[in-house]
């Protein structure tokens, strides 16, 4: 017999649904997953751990982006592997664009646009008049997106 | 101790076309199969070899893809009575 302190992998995979409220929580209006979307932003744009919620300041513009950015799909709901909770976004095209963007937000359309995670390209990257792709990493415990370790 | 943890993304930008068959495969790849830098050199250098199979899969039936699809646009466009258009197709 032991007992070993831990926070509980269930736990961690409950926070990614939204299972726990520990503070007054949100009014949902159905139980389906909530819509999360990815906005692009030149290298003017000021987003880091502090953002709270998608803005319109400096974000990219062009041909083939609409304001907003575009619906993320989630390839891999929440999960466990080992003590490690993840998931994953299939990768994200802007097809026929001409865009410039250094970074992107990823943020929960559904509620209130509130901030998720924020990407550095670590460069300008530069679509024209062709496919502007965010590839995300490998889909596992080590790599994936979000990951509660 | 817990953390929250973020990945690293990659874009790939394409100027003047879209992204062709081969880099739509290692978009695939990425998805379908991770070798971790500290993996034991034997297990890597296999799990290396069966990554590239799959790319040569992936290619192969992706080009196919594309090749079937300019088919379906061919007849469409002949449907349409733009034959010479077909032609922008097969370059």
């Amino acid at each position: 017999m032991a007992i070993n302190q831990a926070m509980a992998t269930s736990f961690k995979v409950d926070i990614l649904n939204g299972v726990h409220a520990f503070g007054t929580s949100v009014t949902r209006g159905s139980t389906t997953a909530d819509t999360f979307k990815m906005a692009l932003y030149t290298s003017s744009a000021s987003l880091g751990a502090a953002t709270t919620a998608y803005t319109t300041a400096n974000e990219a513009t062009g041909t083939g982006y609409s304001a907003g950015g575009q619906d993320l799909t989630v390839s891999t709901a929440p999960t466990s592997t080992s003590t490690t909770a993840w998931l994953d976004f299939a990768d994200e095209t802007w097809a026929s664009s001409s865009i410039t963007a250094r970074g992107a937000l990823i943020y929960n359309d559904t509620q209130s646009d509130k901030a998720v995670a924020v990407l550095d390209f670590g460069a300008d990257k530069t679509s024209t008049s062709g496919d502007f792709t965010v590839i995300f990493p490998a889909a596992d415990s080590s790599n994936a997106i979000i990951r509660i370790a | 101790m817990s953390t929250i943890l973020e990945g690293e993304v990659k874009v790939i930008a394409t100027k003047g076309r879209g992204h062709t068959p081969e880099e739509i495969a290692e978009f695939a790849l990425a998805k379908i199969l991770y070798v971790s830098k500290d993996a034991n050199p034997l297990i890597r250098e296999q799990a290396e070899a069966f990554k590239g199979y799959i790319r040569e899969v992936l290619v192969k039936y992706l080009k196919q893809a594309v090749q079937s699809d300019r088919t379906t646009l061919a007849n469409k466009l002949r449907d349409a009575g733009h034959s010479d258009l077909i032609k922008i197709l097969e370059t």
